[in-house]
């Protein structure tokens, strides 16, 4: 199959898309992590929509690239998981966003 | 999850969850209109001084009772943000205002009582000044105690572990026996039928 005229940067965009930020759940949970200083895993469950275990293993993943900081403190005695969007977290989401925005921004009908 | 992802709509929904969404503030604003309902009455009762320390200790109640909501019920099932340096600029700027105006009342009002300062001519001043006088002083001290509770110092309330506890991944909820046990019986027929 050939690719039409005229669309082969898009392509090629869209070929190049960071795949950990493209996954729509990670996505939702860098969108809401990049609005907010730091938020907890309560917040980001009942914001995203997500499963405890869903999101448990998103963040481990996002933290594995290091798009996320995760930190973990005690607050009255019970286990509180803070998660932090870092800069190359941040610079991630803003290229996916040009990426994107290249790739179906230009695409011909 | 939603299929679609609006960020305008995420922006809003995030500041909303961090602010409002917890109907506290709604509360509090109830019951200090309910106060104020039957305040003249107490007036009458208990004279404006005595009126306006009671009026104080409800509300004083009221927040400490709304603060303790906030972190024993709100966080554990709604979950903390802290809102970015951005969003939080124009309210830091209302509260640091508000908190100065209400600070500088109160400083001259104590002087005032204690004659510090010579007194102003109150003989000159309206009638209404002397009636309202300690109800005035009240009402300020409620809007330098509700822009201190509004401002968020309850939100960000916690201990910091310092016991070397960490971890690399985030938590893990430990599913529970009954769980582990619903587990393992639908799994069986599956792995049975695929072997």
């Amino acid at each position: 199959m050939t690719i039409p005229e005229g669309n082969e940067a898009q392509v090629q965009a869209l070929q190049n898309v960071d795949r950990i930020v493209h996954e729509p759940a990670r996505l939702a949970v860098l969108t809401y992590l990049s609005l907010v200083e730091s938020a907890d895993f309560v917040f980001l469950m009942r914001t995203t929509g997500l499963t405890w275990g869903n999101l448990s293993s998103h963040l481990a993943r996002l933290e594995e690239v290091g798009y996320v900081a995760i930190e973990k403190e005690f607050v009255q005695k019970k286990p509180h998981t803070m998660a932090r969007l870092t800069q190359a977290g941040r610079d991630a989401l803003a290229k996916y966003r040009a990426t994107m925005q290249t790739a179906l921004g230009g695409l011909s009908e | 999850m939603p299929e679609m992802i609006d960020v305008g709509e995420v922006r809003k929904r995030a500041v909303r969850l961090l602010r409002f969404k917890d109907g506290l503030w709604d509360i509090l604003l109830g019951s200090v209109f309910l106060l104020m309902s039957v305040y003249p009455l107490t007036r009458e009762l208990l004279g404006p001084t005595w009126n306006a320390l009671a009026f104080g200790l409800v509300l004083i109640v009221l927040l400490l009772g709304a603060a303790w909501a906030r972190v024993a019920l709100v966080i554990p099932r709604r979950g903390v943000a802290k809102p970015r340096p951005s969003t939080t600029r124009t309210i830091t700027l209302v509260f640091r205002v508000t908190l100065v105006l209400a600070l500088l009342t109160v400083v001259l009002w104590t002087l005032f009582a204690t004659s510090v300062l010579p007194r102003p001519p109150w003989g000159k001043a309206p009638g209404w000044v002397h009636t309202l006088a300690p109800d005035i002083l009240v009402a300020t001290l409620f809007v330098l105690i509700f822009s201190v509770w509004w401002h968020g110092a309850p939100a960000s309330a916690g201990s910091t572990c310092t016991d070397g506890f960490s971890a690399s991944g985030p938590l893990r909820r430990r599913p529970s026996s009954a769980t582990r046990a619903s587990r393992s019986t639908s799994r069986s027929p599956s792995r049975r039928g695929s072997s």
